[in-house]
């Protein structure tokens, strides 16, 4: 460190971002993730281009062609998340713990590095995948009023990939615990959120309600939302900085 | 050693594991608390939620088991992937070389776990909705046999997940990334019947559903409702997942050479 | 007694086991010695029946290791640690072993008094565990059911010198008493301290064994004789070696 005082920022940046390039599991999540999200996608484009030609449009779940490469990136939260859990969760072992605390000392500049990480990772993620959604329809012809693709949603969306894996991320710092980082986060942005904010309408503001409303309803959150979000996500990555920052490496 | 011997050691394995304690701890938790506020909601504030299916009360709640599906699949992953820690599986293996009656005593212990947690999600149901629907309830109406037939297919479908989790985990050697994938088909498999009923509602967590939700909700989601299978069909197919999802578990662990330690998260 | 006949284990095109034959007898302590990924653990694993031979026969007392009707209680094995959930405590994990085996719960404070580890440690989670207190766990385990074959890979691993010294009174001990003992180390100056007999393997093949004694009076040290056999076998010009084991 003292031989090279740069490794504070950058130098540890760089590190952990080649220290996940390397991790199989980052390489499969992100293989797999793009081959399901861009089969979904092209599943649901060309059946509904098929529905709509032989006159079962109705059949079409009420879905239009350029909605699905969103439905199918809907389904892909499932990416980030785990790219979040593992930045934080590839230490959890004790032996590489006690590796990343001697290569950088500093815990808070280490644990900020890893958030950087994340936050790039799931970009890249984010604009990978969806390009993959996207393909099958630019590659299907489809024209017209339904199978126009607005950019400023799959612009929502990434953002959003980006907050769940840094939130991810967070809850793997504070418990070091894969688990906990993935399944609750998971369960409630694939599925359980969407069921229960009819019951508790408070739910609305939850990140990913904000966020589908945003990339798939093509409503852009309010300042109330967008502080919520903010919240939450501060929350969770700050409790995560401070608990990663404070405690033994044992 | 007898087959009780062994199981005897898997129960004993089961529960001293911090993470499955703590597991089911946290999920009674969430499902008592979900189940009591949400019939408070739906017997005080709005009495007609409880009446889905035409018949007052008679699929009241059995919904939870679709919300909190995901409950099972975490109590069985934790259970089978916790022979990847530490080395364990080893120590397992020299215990007891048997490999067909260790796999047959952890299903045994999977099953036993995850019955006893749809079965307090069953009688939670049961107290909660039935207990404050008070006059109304279906064992007042007449519906109680088929409510609780509904409650029977739910706890049968956590058995199901619970089952296929097990197999997959035992198959990948994973605890990580098979949660997410079950988690996510327990999930994102029904809006699947959007785009081809014929074909998704084979999903585990499809025909699953099918044996304990309303016809009618499901319809709604369903791109071709004519072509949606029937509650005995749906039992079948859950029942053919559950048994050709163990015997590949079988076929791989029996064969598998348990090699050096897999103690990593990955 | 350990009988290994002309066994070979391939991992796709790679040989992790080649052709390889030995004996451990009753009473001594046999040594397994080469260097890391020469196959010693292998073939102590396809004698616990952990993995598959393709081809040839590994048995303990005359049967396979799952042939034995509560194999603890016929083959004792520690491989890398513990083998233990690291929630676990370390009277936890020995407990379920001993119920499965049907022993007696006093059988699991035996074996932890006879590995030295303190009863304040007892209780605590075997992810506190120091490496040289998991092993010490590992050989517990293997210890629990009093068994008549004893098979320890890399024992010394993470051991401080008052354990290896006392490591090194438990294994004479237990040939003393009898028993078969069969370790695998690459450390030359343990295993010549410890073994009566040894295995050389270099690249999944056996390229010499012999007494201890009889190496170390011809060569001048357990060492001198590895090299010696490693330089011969690899200019191709080494047999085997004859002899016992």
């Amino acid at each position: 460190m003292t031989a090279r005082p740069g490794a504070r920022g950058p130098a540890s940046f760089s590190g952990e971002f080649l220290k996940l390039r390397s991790f199989p599991a980052v390489r499969r999540t992100l293989l797999l993730g793009l081959v399901a999200v861009t089969a979904i996608a092209a599943f649901g484009v060309f059946q509904t281009i098929r529905f709509v030609d032989i006159g079962r449009g109705d059949e079409t779940g009420g879905l239009s062609v350029a909605e699905w490469p969103t439905v199918a990136l809907n389904f892909g939260a499932v990416i980030p998340i785990l790219l979040g859990a593992w930045v934080f969760g590839q230490d959890t072992a004790q032996g590489p713990r006690r590796v990343a605390f001697l290569a950088t000392a500093r815990r808070v500049p280490l644990a900020l590095a890893k958030l950087a990480v994340v936050a790039l990772v799931t970009l890249l993620a984010g604009i990978v995948c969806t390009a993959g959604a996207l393909a099958p329809l630019l590659l299907s012809g489809a024209s017209g009023e339904g199978a126009t693709v607005e950019l400023t949603r799959y612009g929502w969306l990434i953002g959003y990939w980006v907050l769940i894996g840094l939130m991810a991320a967070g809850i793997a710092a504070a418990t070091r615990n894969m688990v906990l980082a993935v399944v609750p986060l998971l369960a409630w942005t694939v599925g359980l959120a969407d069921l229960l904010v009819g019951r508790f309408p408070v739910l609305t503001a939850s990140i990913d309600q904000v966020a589908k409303a945003a990339y798939r309803g093509g409503i852009a959150p309010s300042g109330p939302e967008a502080i919520a979000v903010a919240a939450q996500v501060l929350i969770l990555t700050g409790v995560g900085v401070a608990v990663f920052a404070r405690r033994d490496s044992a | 050693m007898t087959f009780r011997d062994i199981l005897a050691g898997e129960a004993r394995k089961a529960l001293t594991l911090r993470s499955l304690t703590l597991a089911t701890l946290i999920s009674t938790v969430v499902m008592l608390a979900f189940t009591l506020v949400d019939a408070l909601a739906a017997v005080l504030v709005n009495p007609a939620r409880g009446s889905v299916s035409g018949l007052p009360g008679i699929d009241a709640g059995t919904y939870c088991f679709f919300y909190f599906s995901f409950l099972p699949i975490i109590i069985a992953v934790l259970v089978t992937s916790s022979e990847y820690a530490g080395g364990q599986l080893t120590v397992s293996m020299l215990a007891v070389p048997r490999r067909g009656a260790v796999l047959a005593a952890k299903l045994v212990t999977v099953v036993v776990a995850t019955l006893g947690l749809a079965i307090l999600q069953a009688v939670m149901i049961l107290a909660c909705y039935q207990g404050m629907l008070g006059e109304n309830s279906v064992f007042a109406t007449g519906g109680g046999w088929q409510h609780l037939g509904l409650l029977a297919q739910g706890v049968l479908y956590w058995l199901m997940l619970g089952v296929l989790s097990m197999s997959v985990a035992v198959i990948f050697r994973q605890q990580t990334g098979v949660l997410a994938v079950m988690v996510s088909l327990a999930f994102l498999s029904t809006p699947l019947l959007m785009i081809s009923t014929a074909i998704f509602q084979y999903l585990p967590a499809n025909v699953g559903t099918m044996m304990f939700m309303a016809r009618e909700d499901v319809s709604n989601i369903a791109s071709d409702p004519g072509a949606l299978m029937g509650v005995p069909a749906a039992t079948a197919v859950t029942v053919l997942w559950s048994v050709v999802a163990i015997i590949a578990a079988a076929i791989v662990f029996t064969r598998r050479d348990v090699g050096a330690r897999l103690a990593s998260a990955e | 007694m350990i009988a290994v006949d002309n066994v070979t284990k391939r991992h796709g095109s790679i040989v992790s086991v080649n052709e390889v034959s030995f004996t451990a007898d009753a009473g001594v302590v046999t040594g397994l010695l080469g260097p890391n990924g020469a196959g010693k653990s292998s073939i102590m694993r396809i004698i616990c029946d952990l993995d598959r031979a393709d081809s040839g026969t590994a048995t303990v007392s005359g049967r396979r290791f799952r042939e034995h009707p509560i194999p603890m209680l016929a083959v004792g094995a520690q491989f890398e640690g513990a083998g233990a959930h690291p929630s676990r405590t370390a009277i936890e994990h020995l407990r379920w072993v001993a119920r499965t085996n049907r022993l007696p719960k006093h059988r699991v404070t035996e074996v932890l008094e006879l590995v030295d580890l303190q009863p304040r440690d007892w209780k605590r989670r075997v992810r506190e565990y120091s490496l040289g207190m998991q092993q010490r766990l590992g050989i517990a385990t293997a210890m629990l059911g009093d068994p008549q074959t004893v098979i320890f890979d890399e024992p010394a691993n993470g051991l401080d010198p008052i354990g290896i010294q006392w490591l090194r009174g438990l294994l004479t001990e237990l040939a003393r008493e009898g028993k078969t003992v069969l370790l695998s180390s690459h450390l030359m100056g343990e295993t010549e301290m410890i073994a009566d007999r040894v295995v050389l393997m270099d690249r999944a093949r056996v390229i010499g064994r012999g007494a201890v004694a009889d190496l170390v009076t011809e060569h001048g040290s357990l060492e001198q004789a590895f090299f010696s056999r490693l330089e011969a076998s690899r200019d191709g010009t080494a047999t085997a070696g004859g002899g016992q084991p």
